[in-house]
């Protein structure tokens, strides 16, 4: 017994002492794959890290999320929703028309001051682990940003959905969008929720 | 031929068994080994003098181990006279001089030596012997305590063998959670966010890594055996389990490996859970057996119980207790109402009743007074009794029986043959088959995880665990429910035989009727009839023949003297030609007297009237004319016509086999009503008899009682002595009764087809699992849509073999006559 317990000790110490975090790990790996695709632009601008995935779909970081209310902003293009029938009046707190984007906040990120898009996005990570998570099924990494998501291919070279924006069906259902007849826009369900996928290949 | 009885350690399936004896047969001077997975003994049958280290160590080369098998005891002596530590050093050393003494520790202050010596090997007499030979004086000896090594053995192995399953459940359980909790109830199996499998994939493994560990030191033994077994050539079980828990171990490390590198699909498909199930449930399997083969003994441990641990001796008209191993020959001993007989002896003084229901199944209590015979362990219930020692230690009747019962319960049926060959070949077949089809589906195209569980499960259904067991438990329980029960088996062999008997032949005096024939007939003829009667029993004085006796008897009775003999010649199954007052007096059958060309016209008429009453009327000739009959008749057991009825509704050929003429014998086989009458048989010629019989395609029991059925009781596929017959013919027995009741040959037949029927139906439960359970294991039906076998559904149902076969042992326990 005595054995059982010094190697069970031993085991729980190197298992403290490594990092056993593997998924942050490799979701800062991918990230940065993510960021150094031609087509993604990143920069810095008005307080905020700017990462454009592709036209008119962008992820932006707070530098200083202490001093913010939105912290993570996730830009879409607003025309799809608005011909599904959005009605921007009865959109929640933590979303907005700008221009002629539909912008999804986030506030409560805790972490350091960083000054560029791959640095920001490592704090984010770092900081606010219960944020991120694996998605078996599609091989993504995600950062759960209330009830929407974006989502990132772990392994680019295998995956055709290389960064993806999850929006919750069911809130824009209420703000009036029919979420079936939203342009570019994919509706489908997974573990039981209503979800607007909208997969962008970078390759 | 020289025969050994030692104790193996580590063997856990028949396989084991196999290889023990195959490493002993190779050995120079073995002629055999028999080894029983139950009582975990094997039986050594040697040519010619072999150390003990050297079967040792061809045992430790087959995986195994070897013990001698000790009766280890402790007894504190007082020793008088020793004055300084030199004292006691002397005793000490004189003591320990002994073979089979392990401790001797003498302590001045206190004047006690305390010993620890194998009672197989050393008695407390040489003991004493040794502290007088030091120059001291043993005296009383304080306290006894014995000790059997074997169960304090198997009590050290129960209570390791709990503490590791409880070790095992303890971690199994919350591994099982975390497992596989969130696939089946995954609204309730929450795991906390840091275990999370797609949050925290390397910790959810490394908690299931933590919680495997401690069950695979819990089954280490598997492991172990397993592989060292294997690399020695002689693979068993739980090589099949070290194989497949030890690859599903090993995969999950690898899984651990690939996650820590970014494979986050590995998390979906750990084997921990598997390996570690599988070695828990294997465990509950085991620790069952091992608490239930216990029970399969229990008819040899209430034995052991019956005798008390002392007994009153009287010594110089003092009574004192005393240990009873210090009870010797001759010793006068005390027994209360309500104690056990201590050794077995003689009445001296003292009425009383004796219960020897436990040693004879008789439930009544037998009367006994001064002169009668008493046996150690039977129960006095209401006087107070008064014996003389007859026979002590291991020569007494109850030590002799139980001796006998161990010997039987560590003996082989020949029907457990057919498992060792098949248990032989089983474990080697098992890897080949796990390997195939591990590769056959690797070529169809089906991924590691499909192939793995193959692999894993076809090694971990075909476990031959129950294989072992299915015989020896049965046997076990069979013999040991004989011995209470009154009927000894001496082996498997011959209760395995004595299930297929077709035919019994009986011996009829003392056999089928008491045995104590009575005088009732003197016809005289030309001569007075008490002088007929003293020259006939002055004749037969010389005889030990009971006909004989009882014509004496018959005499005596009468108070007719009798007269001295000067020549007495005894012509076996003839008579006696005996010279009585100077007259030559022939007593004897008809052919006697044909052989002597005596006259016999004028007798025949009352000769036939007697044989038909079934009376046997012995033909006296003085001078060559003959002189009258004296007819003595033997009255038959109540009990025989009974057991011959219920051996005939079991379809058995009933046959009585005699010496006496064809008429007397037709008489008394009325009376029980057996049809097949083998009369006017010399002794000499029994056993063709019962070769006859078997000639005709009969299977043949033997029952018999005197030294002139040793022969035909040895000749007989079965031969049943009865327990009031001579031990020759006990020795001669494959089956000994111990009452004289023929209703218990009836209860060893049924016995035994209890047994076979139970041994048969163990044989299927421990076949059928591996024949099912290795197609479905290898995915043969799941080739053709079929399902597929969980590899921990595989060692549930592992542990239940074995628990199933145990458990229909038992049945055997509630086996009524």
């Amino acid at each position: 017994m005595k054995r059982i317990i010094l190697l069970l000790s031993i085991l729980i110490f190197i298992a403290g002492c490594t990092s056993t975090d593997v998924v942050k790990r490799e979701a800062q790996s991918s990230f940065e794959e993510i960021l150094a695709v031609d087509s993604v632009e990143s920069s810095v601008m008005d307080g905020y890290a700017h990462i454009i995935i592709a036209d008119g779909y962008h992820f932006d970081l707070s530098l200083n999320p202490q001093s913010t209310t939105e912290d993570v902003i996730m830009a879409v293009m607003a025309m799809p929703f608005l011909d599904a029938g959005l009605d921007i009046t009865k959109l929640p707190s933590n979303m907005r028309i700008k221009d002629d984007m539909l912008l999804i906040t986030y506030e409560g990120i805790k972490g350091s001051m960083t000054y560029d898009a791959k640095g920001q996005m490592n704090s984010l990570l770092t900081n606010n682990r219960t944020l991120l998570g694996y998605h078996a099924e599609l091989d993504h990494f995600g950062i759960a940003l209330g009830d929407h998501k974006f989502e990132w291919a772990k392994n680019m070279a295998t995956n055709d959905k290389d960064a993806v924006f999850i929006l919750s069906a069911d809130v824009l259902r209420l703000a009036g969008v029919n979420v079936e007849a939203v342009d570019g826009w994919l509706f489908t369900t997974m573990d039981g929720m209503d979800l607007l996928l909208k997969p962008i290949d970078l390759k | 031929m020289i025969e050994k009885q030692y104790q193996v350690t580590g063997m856990t399936c028949s396989a084991c068994a196999s290889a023990v004896k195959r490493s002993l047969s190779k050995l120079d001077g073995v002629e055999n080994a028999d080894v029983n997975m139950a009582t975990e003994r094997v039986n050594i049958f040697l040519d010619s003098e072999v150390s003990f280290d050297v079967l040792k160590g061809a045992v430790e080369k087959a995986g195994y181990g070897l013990e001698e098998i000790k009766k280890a005891k402790e007894v504190t002596l007082m020793v008088e006279g020793m004055t300084c530590a030199s004292c006691s050093s002397a005793v000490e050393r004189s003591l320990k001089k002994l073979d089979g003494v392990e401790i001797a520790s003498v302590n001045l202050a206190t004047n006690k030596a305390t010993i620890k010596y194998d009672g197989s090997k050393v008695k407390i007499a040489e003991l004493k012997k040794a502290v007088e030979k030091a120059g001291y004086v043993p005296k009383d000896i304080e306290k006894t305590l014995a000790t059997d090594e074997d169960q304090l053995r198997k009590d050290r192995e129960s209570k390791d063998m709990f503490q590791r399953l409880m070790l095992s459940i303890f971690f199994s359980l919350p591994l099982l959670y975390i497992a596989m909790g969130h696939m089946f109830i995954p609204d309730i199996a929450k795991l906390p966010a840091i275990i999370d499998y797609h949050n925290f994939p390397l910790n959810f493994t490394l908690v299931q890594l933590i919680l495997t560990l401690p069950v695979m030191w819990a089954g280490r033994k598997f492991f172990l055996i397993g592989f060292k077994t294997l690399f020695k050539g002689s693979p068993n079980m739980d090589t099949l389990v070290a194989i497949g828990t030890g690859a599903a171990f090993i995969y999950g490390l690898y899984a651990i490996v690939a996650i820590y590198f970014g494979d986050f699909s590995f998390v979906e498909n750990l084997y921990f859970e598997v390996a570690a199930l599988i070695i828990t449930l294997l465990l509950v399997g085991k620790y069952m057996e091992a608490r239930m083969k216990g029970k399969t003994s229990e008819a040899i441990k209430k034995l052991m119980n019956l005798a008390p641990k002392t007994a009153r001796l009287v010594k110089n008209g003092t009574e004192i207790e005393v240990s009873l191993e210090e009870v010797e020959v001759d010793d006068i001993l005390i027994v209360k109402p309500g104690e056990r007989i201590p050794v077995d002896g003689i009445v001296t003084e003292g009425f009383s009743a004796v219960d020897e229901s436990m040693l004879t199944g008789e439930s009544l209590p037998v009367d006994k007074q001064p002169g009668d015979s008493i046996v150690g362990g039977s129960l006095n219930k209401n006087g107070l009794l008064t014996m003389r020692a007859k026979a002590v230690g291991e020569s007494t009747a109850l030590a002799r029986i139980i001796k006998l019962v161990e010997d039987a319960q560590g003996q082989k049926a020949p029907i457990a043959a057919m498992a060792d060959i098949v248990s032989s070949y089983f474990v080697p077949v098992v890897i080949v088959i796990a390997i195939l089809s591990a590769v056959v589906w690797w070529f169809v195209g089906k991924d590691i995880d499909f192939v793995l569980t193959i692999f894993v499960t076809v090694l971990v259904i075909a476990c031959p665990c129950a294989l072992g067991l299915a015989t020896p438990t049965a046997i076990m329980v069979g013999t040991g429910k004989g011995a209470e029960n009154g009927v000894l088996f001496k082996g498997g062999e011959a209760l395995e035989t004595a299930h297929h008997i077709q035919a019994i032949i009986f011996d009829k005096t003392g056999t089928l009727t008491e045995g104590k024939p009575t005088l009732t007939d003197v016809i005289p003829y030309n001569m007075d009839k008490d002088i007929l009667l003293r020259y006939t029993a002055s004749a037969e004085q010389g005889s030990e023949h009971p006909l004989a006796q009882a014509i004496v008897k018959g005499a005596t009775d009468k108070g007719i003297q009798l007269f001295p003999i000067t020549k007495f010649m005894a012509v076996t199954g003839r008579g006696v030609d005996v010279t009585v007052d100077d007259k030559a007096v022939l007593i004897g059958n008809r052919a006697f007297m044909d052989e002597r060309n005596v006259e016999l016209h004028a007798i025949e008429a009352d000769m036939d009237r007697l044989a038909n009453e079934g009376k046997t009327p012995m033909l006296v000739a003085i001078n060559g004319l003959i002189k009258g009959i004296v007819a003595v008749a033997d009255v038959v057991k109540p009990s025989s016509a009974k057991a011959v009825e219920q051996l005939k509704q079991m379809g058995i050929k009933v046959a009585m086999i005699t010496g006496d003429n064809k008429k007397t014998a037709a008489a008394i086989g009325r009376q029980v009503g057996i049809d097949l009458i083998l009369a006017e048989v010399l002794p000499q010629d029994k056993s063709s008899e019962v070769v006859k019989l078997q000639k005709q395609g009969y299977s043949v029991a033997m029952v018999g009682d005197g030294i002139n059925d040793a022969p035909a009781l040895a000749m007989a596929d079965i031969g049943i002595a009865i327990g009031s017959g001579t031990d020759v013919a006990i020795e001669s027995a494959d089956v000994v009764l111990m009452k004289s009741d023929l209703m218990d040959v009836v209860t060893a037949i049924k016995l035994s087809r209890a047994t076979i029927r139970n041994v048969k139906q163990n044989l299927f439960w421990a076949f059928i699992y591996n024949i099912a359970g290795i197609p479905l294991a290898a995915g043969v039906f799941y080739a053709f849509g079929g399902p597929l076998l969980n590899p921990i559904f595989a060692g549930a149902a592992m542990a239940f073999s074995s628990v199933s076969v145990v458990t229909n042992a038992l049945r055997l326990r509630r086996f009524k006559k």
